[in-house]
């Protein structure tokens, strides 16, 4: 593998007019000072907090992760095994004969190799999953945009089949896709783009990056998503999951170390077996943990000859799914100098869901984009398209072309997909002469902050930060989750509800996705439900309920203001 | 069964708005014998029981079962407790008022004279 010098190099791109009030400057200005969006590119390496007064850090609220009172985990673990109970009572009439077995069973002659069906994993999907199975994969056919439409279907003999009536539920609201800045819409002016260029680049390129498929609109797409981020160069792929378990073992290889973070994502944790590095997890989100497997690596190096390691990687997502927290990441960089390692920050949800203008966590934190070492995102949630991508120095992209499985056995992104990208980006960034971008990012933390703020008021427990707009409302009970994902929708609202594989087996949880497309009728009205089935169903477990909001005309807060 | 008629009430509770949740509208319609408020706030606490336990996700009759042991298990707890708490407490409160009261007394006497 090639050692990787890092040489700063200027970004040679043309001068757009961007958002901001520094529009005059960046057209003026030649050579290596481009102002955008306030982020300062120069010769020098910027160090965090000093010099350049752009880099304001950030204060960061703090996650939450509320625990709840003793009974109602209690109550979850009587549940699971009263029912667990009851899985091993209808195995058992399976196996005697008394009961038609409607999942896949082994062949008469394979009963006595070595069972198929018997591990825990398809004793929970046959006995517990089976029975709540109608709440996912809901058939739609709409557009998922901020509303849906569902169609309804019933199942006659208890979920193992489904049959559609041929009604369909209209005007669902959806909660549930991470659709954040509300780009999955069907607008024919901001879709003509679009059309022109598959007009003019057709749809499939039936090819791999590396052969014939490398088309002057991934190039076009590669440069805009380096000027977005802030970062020297950037290279695409056509799927988010690949892009991160077909890098990862580029990077790093045997006598690498891998930190990562307990709650990564599957992608994360299958690149990272796949590499053949070793790897320490460290608990969520915990930088003491962290420091602790920093020293602990650094003293006695790799396992059984104590040389040192190749390379430390630490791995941290920028907002996790299931939980709604934030990445620390001013204390992760400050870890990153102090012990020499490198970072890969996956930024799938936060990339055009935090920051004020949407560049995510780095601009959320205020911190230089180019100290990351590794910027990957995906283009699935924010973007309403397909496909991921990994950004940063010229050099470590370059080597990820030719070296990255992605590039050489991959087919090529699809050129609609591409320039719906390359047209959501330019949205954001305001280069099509719109505020529309703007608007969106802005109307998505408004969005957040209120949803937030009146769950949290109404007395559920809710994880994560402040700022995310990924929002998971805990449930604990498995009779509840079931019930509440078929009221919410009986009230005409969609919800995602996640139980025990996704989830701890004590939290399950339902997961509320906001999207700048939500109107504040919308939310009132699943404010409402919420209120309403909170109180039916009992979940409202928080302890910390704040106070009634205080009268406006009260005269003693008139005082203490003034 | 009493099980029988309360499943078909299961599904109306996921889409019931105005149910009675306090206890104290409840007491109130009590009071008042105002027999539907009852009802309902009955079959709602019928409601809670099958989430709490989880076996809301259970097919009928397994909940019939599951409600059969329940309430046999229930059943025996109050017939032993009715039929023998008394005796072993009116058993217990003689042996400590002897050993208070009659020290000399040999509990061997205390048990030939009764």
């Amino acid at each position: 593998m090639t050692s990787l010098k890092y040489r700063r190099v200027n970004v040679s791109d043309e001068h757009h007019l961007r958002n901001g009030a520094l529009k005059a400057h960046s057209d003026l200005k030649q050579g290596s000072n481009n102002l955008k969006n306030g982020y300062h590119v120069t010769e020098k390496v910027q160090k965090n907090g000093n010099g350049d007064s752009f880099y304001q850090p950030r204060v960061r609220g703090e996650d939450s992760f509320e625990e709840a009172p003793m009974y109602v985990a209690v109550m979850t673990y009587m549940g699971y095994g009263i029912v667990i109970l009851f899985g091993y009572f209808r195995d058992f009439l399976r196996a005697v004969g008394l009961e038609k077995c409607h999942q896949a069973q082994e062949r008469e002659e394979q009963k006595d190799f070595v069972p198929l069906y018997q591990d825990f994993e398809n004793f929970y999907k046959r006995n517990l999953y089976m029975r709540v199975r109608d709440n996912w994969n809901r058939p739609i056919c709409s557009l998922p945009g901020p509303v849906f439409d569902v169609m309804e279907r019933v199942s006659d003999d208890y979920n193992w089949t489904f049959r559609l009536t041929g009604k369909t539920i209209e005007n669902v609201i959806n909660m549930g896709s991470y659709n954040y800045l509300g780009f999955a819409e069907n607008n024919v002016d901001f879709l003509k783009t679009v059309a022109e260029e598959t007009r003019q680049y057709g749809v499939g390129v039936c090819s791999t990056r590396q052969e014939l498929g490398n088309l002057s609109i991934h190039e076009k797409l590669e440069r805009l998503v380096a000027e977005f981020l802030g970062v020297e160069s950037a290279m695409a792929f056509g799927m988010g999951f690949a892009t991160n378990s077909m890098n990862i073992p580029a990077l790093v290889g045997k006598g690498c170390l891998i930190l990562s973070d307990e709650l990564n994502h599957t992608s994360l944790i299958l690149g990272a077996r796949l590499s053949g590095a070793t790897i320490r997890v460290f608990k969520h989100n915990n930088m003491q943990s962290l420091e602790k497997l920093l020293k602990e690596a650094i003293c006695s190096g790799q396992p059984r000859t104590h040389r040192g390691w190749k390379k430390i990687l630490i791995m941290v997502e920028g907002i996790y799914s299931m939980e709604g927290s934030l990445v620390r990441l001013p204390e992760i960089l400050a870890l990153k100098k102090k012990y020499k390692a490198y970072l890969y920050l996956d930024e799938a949800h936060s990339i055009g869901a935090v920051g004020p203008t949407g560049r995510g966590v780095t601009e959320h934190f205020g911190v230089d984009p180019n100290e990351v070492d590794v910027l990957m995102g995906t283009f699935t949630k924010s973007f309403g398209a397909t496909g991921g991508y990994i950004a940063g120095k010229k050099e470590l992209v370059d080597y990820l072309r030719s070296h990255s499985h992605s590039a050489v056995y991959a087919t090529a992104m699809s050129p609609p997909v591409v320039e719906q990208i390359i047209r959501a980006i330019k949205c954001i960034m305001g280069v099509d002469g719109t505020t529309e971008g703007q608007r969106r990012v802005r109307q998505l933390s408004e969005n957040t902050r209120y949803l937030r703020s009146r769950l949290k008021e109404m007395g559920f427990i809710i994880y994560g930060n402040q700022d995310s707009p990924v929002v998971p409302l805990l449930l604990y009970l498995p009779g509840k989750v079931g019930a509440f994902s078929r009221a919410m929708l009986k009230r005409k609202i969609g919800v995602v509800v996640v139980g025990f594989p996704a989830t701890p087996i004590a939290e399950a949880r339902a997961r509320f996705c906001v999207s700048a497309a939500h109107t504040r009728e919308m939310l009132d009205k699943v404010l409402q439900s919420l209120d309403e089935l909170g109180d039916h169903i009992r979940v409202k477990f928080s302890r910390h309920r704040p106070s009634r909001r205080q009268e406006l005309y009260n005269e003693t807060d008139f005082e203490q203001d003034s | 069964m009493f099980n029988v008629s309360a499943v078909a009430w299961i599904w109306n509770y996921d889409l019931s708005v105005g149910i009675v949740t306090s206890a104290r509208s409840a007491a109130v319609s009590v009071l008042r014998m105002d027999m539907k408020n009852m009802r309902e706030y009955v079959g709602w606490l019928y409601y809670q029981y099958l989430l709490i336990t989880g076996i809301y996700v259970l097919e009928p009759w397994e909940q019939s079962i599951f409600n059969t042991l329940l309430f046999t298990m229930v059943a025996m707890v109050i017939y032993t407790s009715y039929v023998f708490v008394p005796i072993h407490v009116r058993l217990a409160l003689e042996f400590f008022s002897e050993l208070v009261r009659g020290q000399p007394e040999s509990t061997v006497a205390l048990m030939n004279s009764r």
